[in-house]
């Protein structure tokens, strides 16, 4: 944001500004330490918040069978941003080459699936792949049966993917944007084709956008509730899941708590490392 | 053929996996057939009707996510646009830090500032009610009116409001008759974003809403597992062609191209 107008410094500042910080306040940072407080506490039957100190709920998340949950939301969020990128990107790059009527209708077309609240989304998914639903019509009637095509992870990915795809567009196109036409011009005038023009120009160029449009897509899969719950069912299990079945179903708080306070250290750590390594953003 | 045209035909098959989804939810809606037929051979509005006579579903719409969404969205663009106005116009210590704050309710994972609440609500004894979770969505909803609001300022010439410090105006009043009215559309932009991000927030409604707080979204993920009709489906098209026409509206008004 450039300053268009003097900035002015003059104590009112701190007035306009407060009620924005006591939201953050109450609602994120509160929270947050009441978690951290909570994931060091006992479980125990006579207080939900839990009893003493304990480090035993972060023991749990070393298990073999918690670490794979973790190691699962990894790998099918790293899975799921990968893809995104490789099918976004072409969307990104006609998105920022284009004006006019092409461009507000293809953002419109981004804009719906990114404002339309998840749950439709994933419930869109399941009539298309439920055993009685669209694509198991099409297969009964040309005769190729019946096919249970929910709970895999090949769902969950496919879901995680449609999820991300318009967070990597939007990221993607905006660091495309940056990119004068006329270098994509000179390295075509210098003999160039199409594909290299995007290979050896536009494809290194846009590498900031790239790198922040799968972070941003790592950290939406890998926070993920309902795509995994509802697509992914019993057989797939990721974090979210886990973190909610403890604290809706097995009143277990302090478990809840370790693996949330986890789950946010381990997402930190990657941007941070992303963000140290990583060409440096525009 | 040139590289935007090429790409642009690999494009055609994403954008149509991208809105797949939606689209089969808008026609098993507007369908007739309560098979969930895809595409629909014929078109009606039978399950739209069949939505407003259930009353779980209809009761959340208007008791619920509708008033929620509205009075979320009127207090995190008051919240949201005194915010913008003191980052565009004040020096703070440091304006990156300002930013750092305005991106952190977007990034933070929205299930675990869900947890979060539910615990915290839970230990203070505070019953659960639209209040509660109306907060929370207050708080999602600002960094979206923050965006469009700094983007306005940003945008109109500052000449106007030494124009008005000239004649006499003090710098409230000048701010607010010559700068504020020219922010408007920018304002209703915000307050439009804060409210589709109510409207369709289902990770702080699963911790946060209870028996007679039920959101939409809420209540059709609840219901997915019995789907017997598609008046489920028709709930979920209520939701696309909402947030599809504010989308239209934001458009008309800021344009979406340069969010």
């Amino acid at each position: 944001m450039s300053s268009v107008s003097p900035r002015l410094d003059h104590p009112v500042k701190y007035a306009l500004f407060l009620p924005y910080a006591a939201m953050i306040f109450c609602f994120l940072i509160v929270p947050m330490a009441g978690l951290v407080e909570v994931s060091f506490r006992q479980q125990s039957s006579v207080r939900i918040t839990g009893l003493g100190f304990t480090l035993a709920n972060y023991a749990r998340v070393g298990d073999p069978f918690y670490l794979g949950i973790l190691f699962d939301t990894l790998r099918l969020s790293m899975i799921s941003a990968a893809m995104a990128a490789i099918l976004g990107y072409p969307v990104a790059y006609v998105l920022a080459r284009s004006s006019g009527r092409a461009k507000t209708v293809l953002i419109v077309a981004i804009m719906i699936p990114l404002m339309t609240s998840v749950v439709v989304k994933v419930f869109g998914w399941y009539i298309i792949l439920e055993p009685s639903g669209v694509i198991n019509a099409l297969s009964r009637a040309v005769g190729w049966g019946r096919w249970n095509l929910l709970h895999n992870e090949i769902a969950v990915v496919a879901g995680l993917v449609e999820f991300s795809l318009p967070f990597m567009v939007l990221s993607l196109s905006a660091s495309i944007e940056r990119i004068p036409r006329n270098v994509e011009e000179a390295a075509g005038n210098l003999g160039a084709g199409p594909w290299r023009v995007m290979a050896r120009v536009v494809l290194p160029m846009s590498r900031a956008g790239l790198l922040s449009g799968y972070l941003l897509c790592v950290g939406v899969s890998s926070s993920a509730y309902v795509v995994p719950a509802i697509m992914g069912g019993t057989r797939v299990r990721m974090v979210g899941q886990q973190i909610y079945d403890d604290v809706l179903v097995g009143f277990d708080w302090p478990s809840a708590s370790a693996m949330s306070v986890v789950l946010v250290l381990i997402l930190s750590l990657i941007f941070y490392a992303a963000m140290r390594i990583g060409p440096k953003a525009a | 053929m040139t590289l935007r045209g090429q790409l642009a035909i690999i494009s055609i098959p994403v954008i149509a996996f991208m809105l797949m989804p939606v689209m089969v939810v808008l026609g098993i809606a507007f369908g007739e057939s309560a098979n969930f037929e895809f595409p629909p051979s014929s078109l009606s509005l039978r399950w739209f009707y069949s939505f407003m006579e259930t009353a779980g579903f209809s009761d959340s719409l208007f008791y619920v996510s509708l008033p929620l969404g509205i009075a979320s969205a009127a207090a995190a663009t008051a919240i949201g646009t005194l915010a913008a106005i003191a980052a565009v116009r004040f020096r703070f210590v440091s304006n990156r830090l300002l930013e750092l704050l305005f991106l952190t309710p977007l990034i933070y994972p929205q299930i675990l500032m869900g947890v979060g609440l539910f615990l915290l609500y839970a230990r203070l004894n505070i019953t659960p009610s639209l209040l509660t979770l109306g907060g929370a969505h207050v708080l999602i909803g600002c960094p979206y009116v923050v965006r469009t609001v700094i983007a306005g300022l940003v945008g109109i010439d500052p000449k106007l409001e030494e124009a008005a410090r000239n004649l006499g105006a003090s710098p409230v009043k000048a701010f607010w008759l010559a700068t504020f009215p020219l922010l408007r559309s920018s304002i209703l932009s915000g307050a439009i974003f804060a409210f589709i991000v109510s409207f369709s927030d289902i990770n702080l409604a699963l911790f946060l809403s209870i028996v007679n707080t039920v959101t939409l979204p809420v209540q059709i993920m609840s219901q997915m597992r019995f789907v017997s009709d598609p008046t489920i489906a028709a709930a979920a098209a209520l939701q696309i062609v909402v947030i599809s026409a504010l989308l239209v509206i934001v458009n008309r008004l800021i344009g979406l191209v340069r969010p």
